[in-house]
């Protein structure tokens, strides 16, 4: 298995996260920061760089350290390495900025027991050497991110008629006229979201399953 | 099995296992004490910027509820809150160029919003017996419902101003606050609510009511303090 991974260019390991295993919409993990934070696209921009640093950081640390760690305390260590730089994002938000860690409210904090970093972790960075480790958090940030903004733009823009509001590149979409949609908003209109294009997504691929079966039969 | 038969397989296997929780535990011991020097550094870093990322949101808050204010500084007084405990409270006053006092603004709260806390600073001109304006600095309500507290300008206008003169003694408010529904208000220390926002909006009123209550008067007592405060 590993030999076969060897032999993948790092370009593969790279995008792998980003589509073909994206987090959010092929592996369903992390759903609960997606649902939460992605009300405004700037949230779904923080949340996604604190989840991709956290991510590469954790990558790297658990890829070096894991011939030290013994089988029975891995998890435990795992989290306590993730946990470190949770709460390092933690204060860097922050010093940055006090409007987007009110908005962000606990899914920060949260961000220790997110499937998908605890998942890498588990199921890549404590198999491979770093350098892979870090290409496969980057693409799987990546992917996380890219989910966050799918949803992000369409909730904030059917929300609230704007994209990026609270930053100084608000744009307003619709006019004055527009009636916002609040529900959008509101945490039922992530799960209308996500499960729109959750099925949007599972038909694309398998569309384009049944394409590669069909020229591969031609 | 017999007792004698499982002793010496136990004793190897709690041999080993002494072995193995060594390895456990320095691994452990070491990822701790690494994650506790990173942390300690990076808290190092980040703290001052975080303390004055606070303090400059409550200070541009008290300035934008101030008119004409330009310089502050910040007192400690103590009241005495509804169920008559001594509380302490920080008083933001306010003042001009010249250093004249202009007025105060105080931080108050109330638990029972429709999404949890609330918390506001109020604007208050002791002179004109004035709330001037209200800042929502914690607010957890519904978007599009509940957060009108913060947004919606009828609600808003029940703040600019609102007449709180205090008793002869000034021990109390001379007409205590009150709450009606929307477009029922008009006289003296009536606060509007919002139609479909009557939770939060009252959340506001009651927070408003225990600031008034509790600050007011102490704040009468002690003004010569506070015009004084930037000479």
């Amino acid at each position: 298995m590993s030999d076969q991974q060897d032999s993948s260019p790092s370009m593969d390991v790279l995008l792998r996260g980003f589509w073909k295993e994206n987090p959010v919409f092929v592996m369903v993990l992390g759903t609960c920061p997606t649902l939460a934070v992605t009300n405004k696209v700037i949230n779904c921009f923080a949340m996604g760089i604190s989840v991709m640093f956290v991510l590469v950081m954790s990558g790297l640390l658990i890829s070096l350290l894991r011939n030290f760690i013994p089988k029975q305390v891995r998890i435990a260590s795992f989290i306590l390495i993730i946990a470190t730089f949770v709460t390092m994002v933690d204060y860097a938000i922050q010093s940055i900025s006090l409007d987007l860690y009110d908005s962000l409210g606990a899914f920060i904090q949260l961000i220790v027991v997110n499937c998908i970093i605890l998942g890498r972790a588990e199921a890549y960075a404590s198999k491979n050497g770093p350098v892979k480790s870090m290409l496969d958090a980057v693409g799987m940030g990546l992917g996380f991110t890219f989910a966050l903004l799918c949803l992000g733009v369409i909730r904030e823009a059917l929300g609230n008629g704007t994209l990026m509001m609270d930053t100084p590149f608000e744009i307003s979409l619709f006019g004055p006229n527009f009636a916002p949609w609040s529900i959008m908003i509101l945490p039922p209109g992530g799960f209308f979201v996500l499960g729109l294009e959750l099925a949007l997504f599972a038909w694309l691929r398998k569309r384009r399953a049944r394409r590669t079966a069909a020229a591969a039969q031609a | 099995m017999t007792t004698e038969a499982l002793q010496p397989a136990t004793a190897q296997a709690a041999q080993q296992g002494s072995g193995e929780s060594m390895r456990m535990m320095r691994t452990l011991g070491g990822i701790a004490l690494l994650s506790g020097c990173l942390l300690s550094l990076v808290y190092q870093g980040t703290r001052e910027r975080i303390a004055l990322n606070f303090e400059s949101r409550v200070r541009n808050a008290v300035f934008a509820l101030l008119p004409g204010s330009t310089q502050q500084k910040t007192f400690e007084f103590t009241g005495v809150d509804e169920t008559g405990k001594e509380t302490p409270f920080k008083v933001y006053a306010g003042y001009d160029e010249a250093g004249n006092f202009i007025g105060t603004a105080m931080e108050t709260s109330d638990g029972d919003g429709y999404g949890g806390e609330i918390r506001l600073l109020f604007g208050y001109l002791p002179d004109k017996d004035q709330v001037v304006g209200i800042t929502l600095l914690l607010c957890k309500e519904t978007p599009g419902l509940g957060d009108k507290i913060k947004t919606d300008d009828g609600f808003k206008s029940n703040f600019t101003p609102l007449d709180v003169p205090l008793n002869p003694d000034g021990s109390a408010l001379a007409v205590p606050l009150s709450f009606v529904k929307s477009g029922k208000g008009g006289g003296p220390g009536q606060i509007e609510g919002i139609s479909g926002a009557t939770i939060s909006s009252k959340a506001v009123f009651r927070a408003l009511c225990r600031g008034t209550d509790m600050m007011l008067p102490v704040i009468r007592r002690r003004l010569a303090e506070l015009k004084e405060g930037m000479t």
